[in-house]
């Protein structure tokens, strides 16, 4: 019997869940890679879901996404799925994709609600856009709809971005709509527009997908394209941050940073992280050779040749350059695959083909995304073999993937 | 406010349809369902606008007919739309009674 079958069987009882899980924390050394388990035991997965991952936040999408009254987004997460919809009054709704009938999925992908209405392709129950139940083919006369209105979910709209939990508790979100409204709000994101989205699917456990997100090690070795604009941690990168500074002083522009991210997240508050990072000497932003690729954003009347980063809980993180913005969302979908969409967003007003050139936009986090599918597939396949055991990691540079495993395991060992 | 070459086509006896009820027939390929109100005779199309259903299988309720399949509401006096998923207002014909005998425009 192999580790893990072991795993399985021990975990499946609930009392032997915490004492194995316990054992496993137990044998953790502090600034290693995760036990093996973490990645591949069903039952693991099955707590991350349910006690690790949903107090927090999901970003959905940019209201821009559903322009008009109707149109609606599903966002599927795991086993679950989010209608996310603009009601006839230009509010943002959010219901469980779970019909109240024989509990159907409704909407199989984003579209518009013709008429103003839901309807579930299984009996042909029809709600209106505020989740009420307005018609139910066939029941008797005074059946009672208003019982029987969708599911609606915790919703947040801030600098445009369309947050959303699963939880019926979910964490509060102050600090991260101070943080997104003192970072992204900067770079005008309430009135950007999505120019480009794309979607790529992992195979592997999310949190190999997410201690890969946030370390930059693997840039050098893994990402040329990118590292040819972005600053690398090198001894010039001081006088860089120093001249980002002072060019977006000279502008009256100052974007606040604040770490609350993973255990430094305040109580009872979703992780809050922002950052500003300059480019490589003279890059304006990240297009193949630096040069600008679309409109000035915000308050930038002219590139201050850096950055600004800006984490929503552990799954969102949010990249905004002079000209253009870039969301990074990452949802597990199951144990072995998470996926990763990529939102593009350029100003409002910015005209496709005339002031930017969409593959040009998104090519550099295509490119980049692209790589980092494999190499995290490929960390997926080594860490599945018998022969996998943690090593080190290499600090300072992954800092983050040290904090973000942190995290985790205080979580797991506080739901248990 | 009929048109000099309005077709009257004879439907019905005014005793086949019941006060607050309805009355469908065919003419050629149309469909067309006559609704007895307190305050007169009116009549529709009786294919719902927004996918197929017959109206005349709906609910008729202070002047307005509930589709039977996704409920789309119209006002049966002026075909509108009172509530979706229909987004097209339904055809509407004048009607009117000679003697004992129930008349349509087509
Ligand atoms: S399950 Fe949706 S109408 Fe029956
Ligand atoms: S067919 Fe009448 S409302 Fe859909
Ligand atoms: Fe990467």
């Amino acid at each position: 019997m192999n580790e893990i079958t072991k795993i399985e069987q021990a975990l499946s009882s609930d009392a032997n869940a915490k004492a194995s899980i316990g054992s496993l924390l137990d044998k953790q050394r502090k600034n290693y890679g995760l036990q093996p388990e973490f990645y591949l035991s069903d039952h693991i997965y099955r707590l991350d879901i349910e006690k690790v991952l949903m107090p927090h936040w999901q970003c959905v999408n940019h209201v821009s996404a559903i322009p008009n009254a109707g149109d609606y987004i599903v966002f599927d997460y795991d086993r679950e799925s989010v209608i996310v919809v603009r009601d006839a009054d230009n509010e943002i709704r959010s219901f469980a994709n779970v019909c109240r009938h024989r509990g159907s999925r409704i909407c199989e992908t984003s579209g518009h609600a013709r008429g103003g209405m839901l309807i579930c392709p299984y009996h042909a129950w029809s709600y209106g856009l505020d989740g009420s139940l307005a018609h139910a083919r066939m029941m008797p006369r005074d059946f009672d709809k208003q019982g029987f209105g969708l599911k609606p979910l915790p919703t947040k709209v801030v600098q445009g971005l369309i947050f959303v939990s699963l939880s019926d508790t979910p964490l509060a979100f102050d600090d991260c709509e101070e943080n997104i409204n003192a970072t992204l709000g900067i770079y005008g994101w309430a009135n950007a527009k999505v120019a480009y989205q794309s979607s790529v699917v992992f195979s592997a456990n999310w949190k190999l997908a997410l201690e890969n997100q946030v370390e930059c090690y693997h840039c050098a070795p893994s990402h040329p394209e990118f590292s040819v604009v972005h600053g690398q941690s090198t001894a010039t990168e001081k006088k860089l941050i120093a001249e980002m500074n002072a060019k977006a002083a000279a502008q009256g522009i100052r974007v606040e940073t604040r770490d609350h991210w993973a255990l430094a997240a305040l109580d009872g508050q979703e992780q809050a992280y922002s950052n500003r990072y300059p480019m490589t000497a003279n890059a304006c932003t990240a297009s193949k050779d630096g040069s600008p690729l679309a409109p000035l954003m915000g308050k930038f009347q002219s590139y201050d040749n850096g950055m600004a980063v800006c984490y929503i809980g552990p799954m969102n993180h949010c990249l905004s350059y002079g000209d253009y913005g870039a969301i990074f969302r990452y949802t597990p979908k199951s144990l072995f695959e998470t996926e990763l969409a990529v939102i593009w967003l350029v100003r409002g007003d910015a005209v496709e083909g005339k002031d930017y050139d969409r593959d040009e936009l998104t090519w550099m986090w295509r490119v980049t995304a692209g790589a980092d599918k494999k190499i995290v597939e490929d960390n997926q396949r080594g860490v599945s073999s018998r022969f996998y055991t943690p090593g080190p990691y290499a600090l300072p540079i992954e800092e983050k993937t040290v904090r973000f495993t942190e995290w985790y395991m205080s979580s797991l060992a506080n739901a248990l | 406010m009929e048109q000099t070459d309005t077709v009257w086509i004879d439907v019905c006896s005014v005793d086949d349809i019941d006060e607050g009820g309805m009355h469908e027939f065919q003419h050629e390929e149309r469909r067309i369902v006559i609704y007895r109100l307190e305050d007169g005779l009116f009549a529709t199309d009786n294919v719902c606008t927004h996918e197929f259903a017959l109206l005349s299988e709906g609910w008729l309720e202070n002047g307005t007919i509930e589709c039977p399949l996704h409920g789309a509401l119209f006002n049966v006096k002026t075909g509108q739309v009172e509530r979706g998923p229909a987004e097209c207002a339904l055809k509407t014909y004048a009607v009117r009674t000679e003697g004992e005998r129930v008349l349509c425009s087509i």
